[in-house]
């Protein structure tokens, strides 16, 4: 499993996923589900991760003690982690990593990408090459993301 | 002992085969080795080990005919195995390998320079031909093992290509059913160099290739991106291609011009990044003129133009409508939208529905059943929610963007003319065929002199909807002699010439009879809808194309058919509801009861500003009683008419009691 970042190239990391019922530490992704209550201090850097059906209203008020959060994509056919990225950084104004993780497919780069995804972890079936491979078509300057961002620019911007 | 055979489409051009007793696959069933049911287990674990050669492995009861040859015990295998049984004249068999240097593409030579479509640059140009060659290369990994059949899958149907019975099918979007002579002429290419010599046109004005391979798909793309086609989102869980009426910028009647709308949502649409992965498909439709002649309130999103008391046009928005197994009509969500928030506004809905739209059931995915479940009041709270928090500049629709879309739509040079020229009133006059035809199959044009016709593919006895490549060609020729090079597909699966000159209608009207396509049907009996039904649909389950041809020849005099007056029937071949049967006066739902076909039918349904769901008259009859009931019910309508009432609103005065005893009753 490697992690992939925006330049679909493969990136050195320092965070890993917590073992169940284990306290939280720095560089450590905790479930959303076995996240502590609000009033025990969290230790810094902490990641969370999300399950695609995640209400965002319920844990926007704790988003700033957050410096990544991985949004899981059970199947790549599950477009719910577009609009949970899109959502964190435009209407909550997220500022750090958000990962995919899960079954996420090199076609679908761009699309993470445009919705504020900052990096992936991949899959056995699609390791690192693969990406990097899709990442160089996104270089050809014609395909900015949907059709119509030429005339609309920066409105459709995450 | 009951026996089987094994049977699979071949991955590389979709073609239908057959497991041999040796482990070979086979073109024709006849080669196909019996199993029983032992035999069958291992056989089906060999061929599940060959995912880059075959895909859809599954068994097909069998009985042997007398000579040992395997006879497939079901309808749907049977047509499999002999080609479509509407098409007798294309067995499964003959279809051979193309061969030898194709001819030059008809878009280097001929060019529709006035057709009303959305003019390409370079650039949009640029966007199909990279499409095109993604699509190659995903193909390519495809075959090399790189990606699954299940990953590839949505991929292949994001880019139109489908597989159904015999063969991949490629379905064309015709953005908001326009297009010029010139792509006419190249889709007609594709037809004759890369399918089997014809083309269907479809209820959502695109166009279906019943015989593509796989292997062929990219090069087709790359192909009909030279004419500025492109068969992006015309399936798959996204935004598909969007409807508008087929009198878009010719009818009189009009507060804007739907075109640039349909087109501005197109490209928002194409390649979203947010909405590409939905819980279902997701169909959008805009009406620019008061009187609903796209259906808005039957589908997922409809848009309506209106004026809001200041005169300024606005958009009135639905959610939630469609057919399909429940059916449903829309529910308003804004009465007034200004045109600067309809992508945002279309945003909100869509980000609701795929945060929240199941996906744990296909059968429950779509947004009309997430509004049901939430109630609809709580759904359009969200929406509103969703669009009050969103950044004030994000998605904003300028009037530049408008416009700059809208100066793509060439207006037509027409001439001055004077609207009731002699040519055309002593034709009239003198013709009564022609007087006939130009009651039912024109509508009116708004430019003074100018008129709108419709070429009826509804012929009594022909396939709704086909049309052969050489049919293709003629057509095109006769838009570029009277249309300024224009044509429009109708959901009712016709074709139109949007501005023929009044004075010029009845030399156009004559092509159409020496062509055989001056059937002057529309609107009536026998301008029937129908899916494209089991001879080609892998859902399908019923043949809704042969009941459509038996009722149109039963009904075939074109002065009982005038006499009758204007009649919706429509056909679906499954629950699905391609054939759009829910909103037909008369619908026929084909459905499979114990291996033999039944058709429900349902009278009242409506697709107009009164849409309504028809309600089912009684027990589904046997399928070659079809015809002889549609009479009974048609009998009772004029026995019971009053005088100048159509068949609906007979209906809507009198309920269903006079009809179910035309049917069931004792006579």
């Amino acid at each position: 499993m490697a992690i992939i970042n925006a330049q679909g190239r493969e990136v050195a990391d320092s965070w890993s996923v917590s073992a169940p019922g284990a306290a939280p530490a720095p560089y450590i992704i905790i479930p959303l589900a076995e996240l502590p209550s609000t009033d025990s201090p969290l230790p810094a850097p902490l990641g969370v991760q999300i399950p695609p059906g995640a209400a965002l209203e319920t844990i926007a008020p704790r988003l700033g003690s957050f410096a990544l959060i991985a949004i899981e994509f059970p199947k790549f056919r599950d477009g719910r982690g577009f609009t949970l990225a899109r959502n964190l950084r435009l209407k909550y104004g997220f500022k750090g990593e958000i990962r995919a993780v899960g079954h996420v497919i090199p076609d679908q780069f761009a699309a993470l990408l445009h919705c504020g995804f900052s990096t992936l972890s991949t899959s056995p079936e699609h390791p690192a090459a693969q990406w990097r491979l899709a990442s160089s078509t996104l270089e050809n300057p014609v395909h900015p993301g949907q059709l119509l961002s030429r005339l609309m620019g920066r409105g459709l911007a995450a | 002992m009951p026996l089987s055979i094994i049977s699979a489409n071949r991955l590389r051009d979709g073609a239908t085969v057959w497991r041999t007793a040796s482990g070979d696959w086979a073109e024709q069933v006849q080669a196909a080795g019996p199993l029983d049911a032992d035999a069958l287990v291992i056989g089906l674990q060999k061929a599940a080990l060959q995912p880059q050669v075959v895909v859809d492995v599954h068994e097909v009861p069998v009985t042997l005919e007398a000579d040992g040859t395997p006879l497939p015990a079901t309808q749907r295998e049977a047509i499999r195995a002999d080609g479509p049984s509407v098409r007798p004249d294309l067995p499964v068999s003959t279809w051979g390998a193309r061969g030898g240097a194709l001819p030059p593409l008809p878009s280097a030579t001929s060019t529709s320079p006035f057709a009303g479509i959305y003019r390409y640059d370079d650039y949009d140009r640029q966007f199909l031909r990279d499409r095109a060659a993604s699509f190659g290369a995903q193909v390519a990994r495809r075959l090399a093992g790189e990606l699954s059949e299940d990953e590839f899958k949505p991929l292949r149907l994001m880019n139109g290509l489908y597989l159904q019975l015999h063969a991949y099918m490629l379905r064309v979007a015709l953005p908001y059913g326009i297009l010029s002579a010139s792509q006419l002429r190249q889709l007609a290419y594709v037809a004759r160099h890369y399918d089997r010599g014809y083309g269907h046109f479809t209820t959502r004005q695109n166009i279906q290739f019943n015989w593509m391979r796989l292997e062929d798909a990219p090069a087709v793309l790359a192909l009909l991106a030279e004419a500025d086609i492109h068969a992006i989102q015309t399936s798959g869980n996204c935004v598909r291609n969007v409807t508008t009426d087929e009198f878009a910028a010719a009818a009189a009647d009009e507060i804007v011009d739907p075109r640039v709308y349909a087109e501005i949502l197109r490209q928002w649409s194409t390649d979203h990044p947010e909405f590409t992965y939905l819980p279902r498909k997701f169909k959008i439709a805009i009406t620019g003129s008061p009187q609903d002649r796209a259906a808005v309130r039957l589908h997922d999103i409809g848009i309506m133009a209106r004026r809001n008391a200041q005169g300024e046009p606005v958009f009135q928005i639905f959610a939630g409508g469609g057919l399909g197994r429940i059916p449903v009509i829309a529910v308003k969500l804004r009465d007034e939208l200004q045109v600067h928030d309809l992508l945002r506004y279309v945003e909100a809905i869509l980000r609701v529905y795929n945060a929240l739209g199941r996906r744990d059931n296909i059968h429950k995915a779509r947004i009309k059943i997430l509004i049901r479940e939430m109630k609809p009041e709580h759904f359009i709270k969200m929406v509103e929610d969703e669009f009050a928090a969103m950044l004030a500049d994000y998605c904003v629709l300028e009037s530049d963007v408008v416009a700059a879309v809208g100066a793509r739509f060439i207006p037509p040079p027409f001439e001055t003319l004077k609207a009731e020229p002699t040519e055309f009133t002593e034709a009239l006059k003198r013709d009564r065929a022609f007087r006939a035809w130009v009651r039912t199959n024109t509508h009116p044009h708004r430019q003074p002199g100018y008129i709108s016709a419709v070429i009826s593919l509804k012929t009594p006895g022909s396939i709704p909807g086909d049309v052969k490549a050489g049919e293709m060609d003629k057509i095109a020729d006769l838009a570029d002699r009277f249309s300024f090079g224009e044509l429009r597909v109708t959901h009712q699966q016709n074709l139109v010439l949007p501005h023929v000159r009044k004075a010029d209608l009845h030399v156009f009207w004559s092509e159409l009879v020496s062509l055989g396509l001056a059937a002057g049907n529309i609107g009536l009996v026998t301008d029937i809808i129908a899916c494209p039904g089991m001879d080609y649909c892998a859902l399908a389950t019923a043949r809704s194309i042969p009941v459509a041809q038996r009722i149109a020849e039963r009904f075939a005099d074109p002065q009982r058919q005038q006499d009758i007056g204007p009649l919706d029937l429509n056909i679906s071949g499954c629950i699905n509801a391609c054939g759009h049967h829910h909103v037909g006066h008369i619908g026929l739902l084909g459905v499979d009861k114990s291996g033999t076909e039944v058709y429900q039918i349902t009278l009242g349904g409506a697709s107009d500003e009164k849409a309504a769901i028809g309600t089912i008259i009684g027990p589904a009859v046997p399928t070659e009683q079809v015809p002889e009931t549609v009479e009974k019910i048609v009998n009772a309508y004029i026995a019971h008419r009053t005088e100048g009432e159509t068949f609906i609103e007979t209906y809507r005065r009198l309920g269903l009691a006079p009809f179910k005893e035309a049917v069931y009753g004792n006579h």
